[in-house]
C-alpha cells in the first residue's frame, strides 16, 4: 500500500508544485508588464 | 503585439479547466480506492491507473511540439513555435512521471527499482531527447533560426514514440515490461478507474498546457513592450541638439 501511496502522492505533489511555478512566473510577468507600462 | 489565437485561447481555458479538474480528482481517487485488487498483484496494481495515463499525457506533449513545429515551418507564426515549446515543457513533466512511478512499481512487483528492458531505456532516451529540446531552447533564447532547428529537432524526436509504444512487441524475448492494454484485458471494474485516470491526466495535462502557454504570450508581449519604450525616447526627444 506504501508504494501505491507514494506513487500517487508523488504525482499529485509533483504536479501541484509545476503549477505552482507556472503561477507565480505569471504573477512576476504580469507585475513586470504593469511597473513598465 | 497581441498575443497569438492560442494564447488567448489558453486564458480563456485555464479557469474553468480547472474547476472542472477538482471534482475529477476527487472522483477518480474514489474510483481508485474503491477499485478491486488484482489477483495476481495484489494492490500495487493500483499504480496502473496513473502510470499509463501519464505516458499518454507525455505522448500528447511530444505530439504537439512537433505539430506546433511543423506548422512554424510552414506559417512562420510564433505563436506555433510557442505551441512548440510549451508542450514540450508539459510533456517533459509527465515523462519525469512515467519514469518516477514505473519503478515504484517495479521495485514492489520485481524487487528492483530499474531494469535495462526495452520500455524502460526508450523512455528514458524519450525523456532525454525531449530534455535536449528544452535545453536547447533554453541556450537560444529568442533566436528565429533556433527556433527552425527545435521544430526540426521536435518533429524527429516525435519517431521515438511509436518506438516507446511498440518496444515490447519489437524486442519481444527480452522485455518484462507488462504488456500493452488491448481490449478486455482489465479485469471486471478495473476500466472505470483506468478511464477516469487517463481523463484527468489529459485534462491536467490540458490545464497545464494552458498556463504554460499563457506565459509565453505574456513574455513575447513583454519583450515587445520592452523594445518599444527602448525606441520611445529617441522618437519623444526628436534630433539631438547640434
Amino acid at each position: 500500500m506504501a508504494y501505491v501511496i507514494a506513487a500517487y502522492g508523488l504525482v499529485v505533489t509533483f504536479l501541484t508544485l509545476y503549477a505552482w511555478l507556472l503561477e507565480r512566473e505569471r504573477r512576476r510577468l504580469t507585475s513586470g508588464r504593469s511597473q513598465s507600462q | 503585439m497581441q498575443a497569438g489565437v492560442l494564447e488567448r485561447a489558453a486564458g480563456h481555458f485555464r479557469t474553468p479547466s480547472l474547476w472542472a479538474l477538482l471534482p475529477l480528482c476527487a472522483v477518480y481517487g474514489l474510483a481508485v480506492i474503491t477499485a478491486p485488487e488484482d489477483a495476481v498483484q495484489g494492490v500495487i496494481q493500483k499504480i496502473l491507473y496513473v502510470h499509463p495515463a501519464c505516458a499518454f499525457a507525455a505522448y500528447l506533449g511530444f505530439g504537439l511540439t512537433a505539430l506546433g513545429g511543423a506548422l512554424y515551418l510552414w506559417r512562420e507564426d510564433e505563436q506555433y513555435d510557442r505551441l512548440a515549446l510549451a508542450s514540450a515543457e508539459v510533456g517533459v513533466v509527465f515523462c519525469t512521471l512515467v519514469i518516477l512511478t514505473g519503478p515504484i512499481w517495479a521495485r514492489g512487483t520485481w524487487g528492483r527499482f530499474w531494469s535495462w528492458d526495452p520500455r524502460l531505456t526508450v523512455t528514458l532516451l524519450l525523456w532525454f531527447i525531449y530534455l535536449a529540446y528544452l535545453l536547447l531552447r533554453g541556450f537560444t533564447e529568442g533566436s528565429a533560426r533556433a527556433a527552425r532547428f527545435a521544430a526540426v529537432y521536435g518533429i524527429a524526436g516525435v519517431l521515438a514514440i511509436p518506438l516507446n509504444y511498440f518496444a515490447i512487441d519489437l524486442f519481444g524475448g527480452r522485455a518484462i515490461h507488462p504488456e500493452n492494454l488491448g481490449r478486455g484485458s482489465l479485469g471486471a471494474g478495473m476500466g472505470l478507474p483506468f478511464a477516469l485516470g487517463l481523463v484527468t491526466a489529459l485534462l491536467a495535462f490540458f490545464h497545464l498546457l494552458a498556463r504554460r502557454l499563457e506565459l509565453e504570450g505574456l513574455r513575447a508581449r513583454n519583450a515587445f513592450a520592452e523594445a518599444e519604450t527602448q525606441h520611445e525616447p529617441a522618437r519623444a526627444e526628436g534630433p539631438w541638439p547640434t
